[in-house]
């Protein structure tokens, strides 16, 4: 939420800033309209015209008054000098018609017209990490590219093309805006972290990496040579290096609260392979241990800001 | 600079330079917009009828009191029916009036003046040229300086002054001095009729005026007065508005028919435009250190000397003048955009009647006189009404011309006088 210039005029009578609820009146109509009205709290009057005949009858009620007409001689501005009433005029830019009643209005002393417009709700968590895992693959072909985001993914792409943080036309990108939306969303997470904390989860990180990177290499190598007591080797190692991200994850959780996602994909993971489905140690196109370890890994460097060490 | 030596064709491109200086900064062309009154359709069509009026107005007004130097001296006083813009209003609206109906007839005779079925008024060049000519050696008899305008190079000038020492002196001597809230009802009484005086008379100024401003001792006041000459508008109910509608008056007329309220201000900047509009800023009750209420009576034609009105009155009176002005409008913005027109085409007319009241005309004969200019008006009425107010203003020929002047595209802005005995323009001083 923030407050947009849409215009700007000269502000020809008690220059200040003033905030209040805009009430265009450009016409008899409107006028009698405003003048049958119980005097209630005072608005900003938005007009048209630059003539004191027809507006000065309902003036002494303004808070302050804009015309998109006028100069600083203009009648209106006599009149609302002598009324003790704020007035710009030549607001040329502002679109009367395109003015609901009651926007929050804001005139500055510089003559500029400024109104308040409500941002589209912030993206959610579940939302965020959509946009997170998009920007990790640069951009996909479709919601099959994108795995371990739930059963809510198709609704959270809309969200965020609405909010305009990606585009789904052809190719699902992050925008220019989702990129900043996910500097600022680190940046909420880093604020909770000091250095030493930082350099701890990096360090402590490294040697995990390494560890899951050379289970995932001998899987691959075993499965190429359909060899079956490679696999097991390679599954017990990859429970084993599991406990220790387990253990990683647990010391760190209370000042990254999200790492709990990776427990439970890394888990759900895990469990998969030991029930059976060892597609679920690698293979590109599911939630396997592999692609959620890509993310935490990338997670983290963004997070932390580090590099990623040379292969 | 004295305009006594200049020809009219001189007094012409004094009087386009000066109209230049307000277009561009007082007046941009086409802000001319009411909520109520068609503008400028109806001053194109009030403007041709009143200056088709004015040879003959001027004729009465030196007959009853000489030349314009006499004249700009007798108006030369707190609440005169004639005022500054009226004085340089006569060179106004005789060059506007002029070249509207020459751009609406252009096979017209200059020479001859308007012409047509029923029209008796005439004004040929020579008689525009008389009406300039009068219209600049009053103003200079009416201000104190001496000068027909504030300033010879701009719009706005440092003062328009009509009093000399003694008078501003005296007035501001009998100005009382006020607390901040009895300045702020005195400030909201001048609010309530300037914005009343700006719905009778039709968007314009012709009832208020404001001089000054008067330096006062050394301490830094300085008095200005604000005037409004009109404040019961006796005359019109006799408006002919079609559909037989008629202007109302209020059951609660305003005490006085006309008011002047007096300044005496510290720390204000004042600047001053060529029809008795002065313009303050700062202006709130801090700068207002005393105060009076001035009036000439209860008829705004017929004068019973100045008299004052207590200072702690200027409350009940704003509020009076709130309710008055919330009456006249409701009247108004229940006619429809033809009758709204010929009330604006109508009052404009008004001005003719405050001359020759300042000149010393009784109110019988400003009434005998409001039948003779709205019957002469009528033909000339009858012949633009209907064609001006079917013209969006960006197809009125005049507002066109003086657009394409005031943004530099065009050089000149009135066509030349052409004398009834050639080129020769000394007949018309």
């Amino acid at each position: 939420m923030s407050w947009e210039t849409v215009a700007s005029g000269l502000f020809a009578s008690f220059p200040m800033q003033i905030d209040g609820e805009a009430r265009v009146v450009a016409g008899l109509k409107e006028i009698l309209a405003f003048m049958r009205e119980p005097e209630g709290d005072q608005s900003i009057i938005v007009t048209n015209v630059a003539g004191g005949s027809a507006v000065s009858t309902i003036i002494r009620r303004a808070k302050a008054i804009i015309s998109t007409i006028g100069g600083p001689n203009s009648h209106i501005v006599i009149v609302a000098r002598d009324y003790n009433v704020p007035c710009i005029v030549g607001a040329a830019g502002l679109d009367l018609a395109a003015l609901a009643a009651g926007t929050r209005m804001r005139m500055c002393a510089d003559g500029s017209v400024q109104l308040w417009r409500e941002a589209a709700a912030a993206p959610t968590d579940a939302q965020m990490r959509v946009l997170r895992n998009v920007a990790f693959a640069g951009a996909v072909s479709g919601a099959d590219g994108l795995v371990g985001l739930g059963p809510d993914l198709s609704l959270s792409l809309s969200a965020l093309a609405t909010a305009g943080l990606i585009e789904i036309e052809g190719l699902i990108a992050p925008t220019q805006a989702g990129l900043d939306a996910l500097d600022t969303w680190y940046a909420g997470d880093r604020a909770a972290l000091d250095a030493a904390r930082v350099d701890a989860m990096h360090a402590e990180f490294r040697p995990l990496d390494v560890r899951v990177k050379r289970v995932a290499a001998a899987w691959q190598d075993a499965d190429a040579r359909n060899n079956w007591d490679s696999r097991m080797s390679a599954i017990e190692a990859l429970a084993a290096v599991h406990a220790e991200a387990m253990s990683y994850i647990d010391r760190h959780e209370k000042f990254v609260p999200r790492l709990d996602e990776y427990r439970k994909r890394l888990t759900l993971a895990i469990e998969r392979v030991m029930n059976g489905d060892t597609n679920y140690v690698v293979k590109v196109t599911l939630d396997s241990y592999h692609t959620i370890w890509f993310q935490f890994h990338e997670d983290l460097l963004r997070l932390l800001r580090k590099e990623r060490d040379p292969e | 600079m004295t305009t006594d030596a200049l020809t009219a064709a001189e007094l012409l491109a004094l009087e386009e330079r000066q109209l230049y200086y307000f277009l561009t900064a007082v007046r941009p062309v086409g802000e001319e917009k009411s909520e109520l009154y068609p503008e400028p359709q109806y001053f194109n069509t009030s403007f041709i009828s009143v200056a088709a009026q004015l040879p003959r107005v001027l004729d009465q007004i030196i007959a009853r009191v000489g030349g314009p130097e006499a004249y700009g001296a007798k108006c030369q006083r707190i609440l005169s029916s004639a005022t500054a813009l009226h004085l340089s209003g006569l060179a106004f609206l005789a060059t506007w009036g002029r070249e509207m109906w020459l751009l609406d007839e252009p096979n017209a005779d200059r020479r001859s003046g308007f012409v047509g079925p029923g029209i008796r008024s005439t004004m040929s060049d020579t008689d525009a040229a008389r009406v300039l000519r009068f219209s600049y050696q009053a103003v200079s008899h009416y201000r104190r300086d001496g000068k027909a305008y504030p300033c010879a190079t701009a719009a706005l000038g440092s003062e328009y002054r009509i009093l000399n020492e003694t008078e501003a002196g005296a007035v501001g001597g009998d100005a009382a001095g006020i607390d901040e809230q009895t300045a702020f009802s005195v400030l909201r009484l001048l609010a309530s009729i300037r914005s009343l005086s700006f719905l009778m008379e039709g968007e314009t100024r012709e009832a208020l005026m404001m001089h000054g401003p008067y330096t006062l001792g050394d301490d830094g006041r300085q008095l200005v007065i604000f005037e409004c000459c009109d404040l019961h508008w006796s005359l019109f109910p006799n408006f002919p508005i079609p559909g037989g509608v008629r202007w109302t008056l209020p059951g609660e007329a305003f005490p006085v028919a006309n008011l002047a309220i007096a300044l005496v201000l510290r720390d204000t900047n004042v600047t001053a435009d060529r029809f008795g509009t002065l313009y303050l800023d700062p202006l709130g009750p801090k700068q207002v250190v005393a105060a009076s209420l001035l009036t000439r009576g209860a008829d705004a034609y017929t004068d019973t000397g100045l008299s004052s009105i207590p200072v702690t009155e200027a409350k009940a009176l704003g509020r009076l003048c709130d309710s008055i002005q919330e009456h006249m409008f409701l009247q108004i913005a229940g006619w429809d955009l033809r009758q709204r027109m010929a009330a604006g085409v109508l009052q404009e007319h008004m001005l003719l009647l405050r001359m020759l009241s300042a000149a010393g005309y009784s109110r019988a004969e400003i009434e005998t006189e409001q039948l003779q200019v709205f019957e002469s008006s009528e033909p000339i009425i009858a012949r633009y009404f209907d064609g001006a107010l079917a013209r969006p203003v960006e197809q009125l020929p005049f507002y066109q011309r003086i657009g394409a002047f005031a943004a530099g595209q065009s050089p000149s802005l009135f066509t030349p006088l052409s004398m009834i005995d050639g080129s020769d323009d000394k007949a018309a001083k």
